[in-house]
């Protein structure tokens, strides 16, 4: 899946935790579930780090009015190749750069000005996952499903790195895991299973 | 206020009997009426029967519809420069190919000396009506051109008919008309066929018709009697249409109709049509055709094809025009995004734009896009 | 030449290694525990539980530099969450299993230290000294390394030290007896029956009679096993001390005719009069021979009156015994307790070694021997089974041997003599000697207590002991146990050790033969040995060979001296 810079046309919200945007994007661009995505900070050169936690198909008038059941091929490829389906993706702040360093902390001021979102490449997946302290950002999103959440975010992020070091990364992000949700045991084979099933997927 | 309700519905239902009555009492009056149709705007008739049924002929497996639609930004005064933009939306979708239609979003922006008059005149109001007119049968005629061999039909929304002022001089409309003339021709050079559609149609030359027929012909009589059928609209009487089929052939009585396009060949003719598929409500449409088409039974059968086929994908409305009116319509983002354009290139020319007061105020109290919070 | 690894070979030849660790890895940090308790150990994820034993070597690496030796001594599992005992994760699934183990589930260890040794000064490695304090929280906790063991340990070319067997899992490297420690206090060998104790005692010996001038021993040989040959379990013939030894071992015997059976030389017959026997000897009885307080009394009472053939004529039935009349009637000796006394004593008769009246002096040969520093081996022979004869005999010797060094000791002191060379008396079944009643009665509780003032120790021979009086026990320096189950012999073993109870486990889990646990004077830290193998050609070559080869060894050391010069350059002539 390539990745598309999202335009962004309308803000809906935006806080230090997080921020939820309307924008149309064609239907193969439609960002995925649990994938890294990267806005310009309040200073210069800072920038904020999210996970798409929600994306909401807008209701289409068009499609509403003009589209019946079982369309023929030429309207289904002319609606995912020539239009732009308008979306609402909800984004849950996991970290913010300086510049120079990622720092898996929330920000100190929400983003400012919301013109682009951008999709985090491979290189930024594994720099921003090269350590794990933004689980606990996650596992305590109210507004988010954490555990999917989670478990999606690692397979992008497994997915970013060497075949050969996949199974490692998922067994550190695992040993992690075990340690802060050691007093709940229940949720944590929950969500080790979830990784688990990155693990075989992968 | 529903007792009122109530006997206008009854009226109006036994209007529609009369009517469909004297379409079948009528059927074969055309060629009586013919000559004093066009003075009390009725319907002139062609050699097919009033109560003429055309079924809906067999869908070429292969064909190729080509839609365009246009939209303009009027140019403002108060506005920080003088531009005007017209957008033409157009989708060539070839049905039976099983490939993506092309889509195509063609803006022209006026903002030249030579491109904002016309005659002296700011091209506004219906003269950038026209403008966009001719843009889209322009666009047309390319793409028909550019169009590999096979049943290819143009369409436009409304009509073929070309409003001009008629106040303005005649040469001056002979001017306007054979520019959009010119692309019809284009279009017919180029072997595709040309029609306009318009959706819950609500003229009534038929009903004026049938009004002149149950005078006998008199047009004086059919002026000076009031017509009964007067605000019927021709689609009601039609609705018995069946499924698919079309209606006879008329001839548009307009007058640019007999000034301007019969001497060039391109008579503009129309026709009902039911859209709908068996078993279903009536959808009643008006297709325009000119003589060209109207004339050739096979291009008038691949007109008729055509616009049913695509209709049927929406319900009411064919696919590919309606795609055409969604790429020329501009948004009020992108509106506001060309203004910024065009803002920044001025002053990257050096010149400061400076919005009328009238403009500025506007802003204040219209802004707020972009507005954070639930 | 001393069976070395090549490593030593080598470190031997052109001088030590510069002290450089090899990289370890580590296994696992301090998360807990106290100076007297031990430290706990949390294993990292990477470490296998299986694959630490009790007993073994670790060594912590403190803030400040300094390394903290220390031994295993539990083994434990934890988790951070209890519950997952109740619901444990499927095992099946080689993810989860990876991701728990070592994290939400781990192993831990305790671990006692021992020494600390303080970082090298001076670009001088520093002396191991106890432990005084603690590393702090966290710190790296590493496996000993081959040359942390020999920094301690490994010094068996030193003089006077004896390699005595391997620590745990670390073939090659020779833990050394200091037997100049050994020496110094008594010392004992424990250990239930058939975990080896004999071998064992058999090893020490050889290596305190190879050891020329740092003593002398005199063992009371109650099984026949440490004088001329024995058997181990496989029936093979194992030498004893005299054939190894040759001239620096003398065996004396009890029963001649049981020594000529076996083939054993022997170089003097012990015979005790009974003339020769006085009260104390019997008192030493007391506890076998049932004798009351009372009846213990009389036996003074009757020296004094019947003169120095006193046991001759309580014994003789046609004795009437005037002497003892008038006490007798004024109730000073009561009928009844002569006449248990007589009876008592009638056991003498059964052994042959005891004769009416002396011929020799058996004490003024064994010290004779020992005087000129040959080490002595009493057989008992057939009277090997009678505990009373072996008390007896023992308690006889004893006394008047440890009597003569009390005179020489003092007559050092007191410049007219030199001091004499000390002296080590071995003996078995030591709670019978040393047991709490009569260990306040016996010469072995006196010589154990006075803490080699007049420079006699003892090297005991034990399967109990919880027998053993406690305050003896305390003075018993260096304690060599092979495995022990009963709890009651555990703990006497730890008493008056400080900070041993925490090898309990250590010593409940020693194999059941050729496995022991040294602490005490005469190692710097507790080790636990697989002990070195005795009877093997190796080993009698290497005790018996050494006389012949310790005038070569000087040749040999020079020759190497040379050698090495040479590789390093330094090719002076004066060197040598």
């Amino acid at each position: 899946m390539k990745n598309v810079n999202l335009r962004v046309g309308r803000v809906l919200r935006a806080s230090t935790r997080g921020f939820t945007i309307g924008c149309a994007v064609m239907q193969p661009d439609i960002p995925a579930f649990g994938s890294f995505v990267r806005a310009d900070g309040a200073t210069p050169r800072s920038a904020i780090y999210g996970l798409i936690y929600d994306v909401s198909l807008e209701d289409d008038p068009f499609v509403r009015q003009f589209i019946s059941a079982n369309p023929p091929e030429e309207v289904v490829r002319d609606q995912r190749q020539n239009r732009q389906v308008p979306i609402e993706v909800s984004v849950l702040t996991v970290g913010c750069a300086d510049g120079e360093h990622i720092y898996h902390c929330l920000p100190a001021q929400p983003p400012i000005t919301l013109d682009w979102l951008y999709q985090c490449d491979e290189e930024e997946v594994r720099a921003f996952t090269a350590r794990f302290d933004y689980f606990r950002l996650v596992l305590e999103a109210r507004e988010a499903p954490a555990d999917e959440l989670l478990a999606a975010s690692l397979r992008f992020a497994a997915a970013a790195r060497p075949e050969e070091e996949r199974a490692r990364f998922l067994t550190e992000a695992g040993r992690e895991l075990s340690r802060l949700l050691a007093s709940d045991l229940v949720r944590l084979e929950g969500l080790l299973r979830r990784l688990r099933a990155v693990t075989e997927v992968v | 206020m529903g007792r009122e309700l109530a006997a206008r519905h009854h009226k109006y239902d036994s209007l529609v009997k009369l009517a469909r009555h004297w379409l079948e009492k009528y059927a074969d009056r055309g060629e009586l009426l013919r000559r004093s149709a066009q003075p009390v705007r009725a319907a002139i008739p062609t050699a097919e029967p009033l109560n003429f049924h055309g079924p809906l002929p067999p869908i070429p497996p292969r064909f190729t519809v080509v839609a365009a639609d246009g939209s303009q930004i009027q140019p403002d005064r108060h506005g920080a420069v003088l531009y005007y933009l017209i957008n033409i939306g157009s989708l060539v979708y070839r049905h039976g190919s099983g490939e993506a239609p092309l889509a195509c979003s063609e803006p022209l922006l006026g903002y030249a000396e030579e491109e904002l008059y016309e005659d002296g005149l700011l091209l506004s109001g219906n003269l950038l009506d026209l403008r966009r007119d001719i843009a889209e049968v322009t666009r047309l005629a390319d793409l028909c051109a550019s169009e590999p061999h096979g049943p290819v039909v143009a369409l436009v929304d409304g009509t073929l008919l070309l409003w001009v002022l008629e106040e303005r001089s005649e040469e001056w409309q002979r001017t306007q008309v054979m520019r959009y003339l010119d692309q019809l021709g284009r279009i017919q050079e180029s072997g595709a066929a040309v029609a306009a559609f318009a959706s819950r149609p609500r003229r009534s030359e038929v009903s004026r018709l049938l009004h002149l027929a149950s005078v006998d012909g008199d047009a004086q009589r059919a002026i000076r009697e009031t017509n009964p059928l007067e605000h019927l609209p021709d689609r009601a009487i039609f609705e018995t249409l069946p499924p698919g089929a079309r209606s006879a052939l008329f001839i548009s009585p307009a007058s640019v109709n007999q000034n301007f396009y019969q001497p060039a060949g391109q008579t503009v003719h129309f026709f009902y049509l039911n859209l709908s598929a068996e078993e279903e409500e009536p959808v009643i449409a008006r297709v325009e055709v000119p003589a060209w088409v109207a004339e050739q039974p096979d291009q008038l059968a691949l007109v008729h094809a055509a616009v049913v086929a695509q209709a049927r994908i929406t319900g009411d409305y064919p696919y590919a025009l309606a795609r055409a009116d969604e790429l020329a319509f501009i948004s009020a983002p992108e509106r506001e995004a060309l203004e910024e354009m065009i803002a920044t290139s001025m002053m990257r020319v050096g010149v400061m734009p400076t919005p009328s007061p009238k403009a500025y105020y506007k802003s204040l109290t219209r802004s707020g896009r972009r507005r954070y919070g639930r | 030449m001393n069976t070395r690894s090549p490593a030593q070979e080598l470190d031997a030849f052109f001088g030590p290694r510069p002290a450089m660790p090899p990289p370890v890895q580590r296994l696992g940090i301090v998360v807990g525990g106290s100076l007297s308790k031990g430290l706990d150990v949390k294993l990292d994820p990477t470490t296998v539980i299986e694959g630490l034993a009790v007993g073994r070597y670790v060594v912590v690496h403190g803030q400040t530099g300094r390394r903290f030796f220390s031994i295993i001594t539990d083994v434990q599992l934890d988790s951070l969450n209890p519950l997952i005992e109740k619901a444990p994760p499927d095992t099946s699934d080689p993810f989860l299993t990876r991701v728990y183990q070592g994290n939400l589930v781990f192993g831990r260890i305790h671990v006692a230290p021992m020494l600390m040794l303080d970082p090298p000064a001076g670009g001088r490695e520093r002396e191991p000294r106890p432990v005084k304090t603690i590393p702090a929280h966290f710190s790296p906790v590493y496996p000993a390394t081959e040359e942390e063991v020999s920094l301690i340990f490994g010094r068996e070319e030193e003089k006077d030290h004896f390699y005595i067997g391997e620590p745990l899992e670390m073939e090659g490297i020779h833990v050394a007896l200091d037997l100049r420690r050994l020496v110094e206090r008594s010392a004992g060998v424990f250990g239930k029956t058939g975990t080896g104790k004999t071998f064992l005692t058999r090893t020490l010996l050889a290596g305190l009679v190879r050891a020329e001038k740092l003593a002398v021993v005199l063992v009371f040989d109650m099984h026949n096993e440490y004088g001329w040959k024995s058997e181990d379990e496989k029936r093979h013939e194992v030498k004893g001390l005299r054939q190894i030894f040759h001239t620096r071992v003398a065996v004396f015997t009890l029963d001649e005719e049981s020594s000529r059976r076996r083939g054993s030389k022997i170089d003097g017959v012990v015979r005790i009069g009974y003339d020769q026997l006085e009260p104390e000897d019997v008192d030493s009885l007391a506890g076998i021979m049932a004798l009351s307080d009372v009846q213990v009394g009389a036996l003074y009472f009757l020296r004094r009156k019947l003169g120095k053939q006193w046991v001759a004529r309580l014994l003789d039935e046609e004795d009437p015994l005037e002497e003892l009349e008038d006490a007798l009637e004024r109730g000073t000796i009561h009928g009844g307790t002569l006449g248990a006394i007589q009876r008592k004593l009638g056991l003498f008769r059964r052994f042959a070694f005891l004769q009416e009246r002396a011929t020799a002096d058996p004490v003024r040969e064994i010290l004779d021997y020992l005087d000129r520093g040959i080490n002595v081996v009493l057989e008992f022979g057939r009277y090997g089974s009678s505990l009373e004869a072996y008390l007896l005999v023992a308690n006889y010797l004893t006394r008047r041997i440890h009597e003569h060094y009390v005179e020489r000791t003092e007559a050092a002191q007191g410049r007219s003599e030199s001091a004499p060379i000390p002296l080590v008396i071995t003996i078995e079944e030591a709670h019978k000697f040393l047991a709490p009643e009569v260990a306040r009665h016996t010469i072995f509780g006196t010589i154990a207590r006075e803490l080699r003032k007049y420079n006699v120790t003892l090297l005991i021979v034990d399967q109990r002991p919880s027998g053993i009086d406690p305050e003896v026990m305390s003075q018993i320096g260096t304690r060599i146990t092979c495995l022990l189950d009963d709890e009651a012999d555990i703990r006497a073993v730890f008493s008056g050790v400080s900070g041993a109870g925490a090898l309990r486990e250590v010593l409940a889990r020693l194999d059941t033969r050729q496995q022991a646990l040294i602490i005490g004077h005469a190692v710097p830290m507790p080790v636990v040995v697989k002990t070195r193998t005795y009877g093997t050609a190796e080993f009698y070559a290497e005790m018996g060979a050494s006389s012949v080869l310790e005038e070569s060894r000087e040749g040999a050391q020079v020759v190497l001296k040379r050698g090495r010069l040479l590789l390093r350059g330094e090719e002076g002539e004066g060197e040598i």
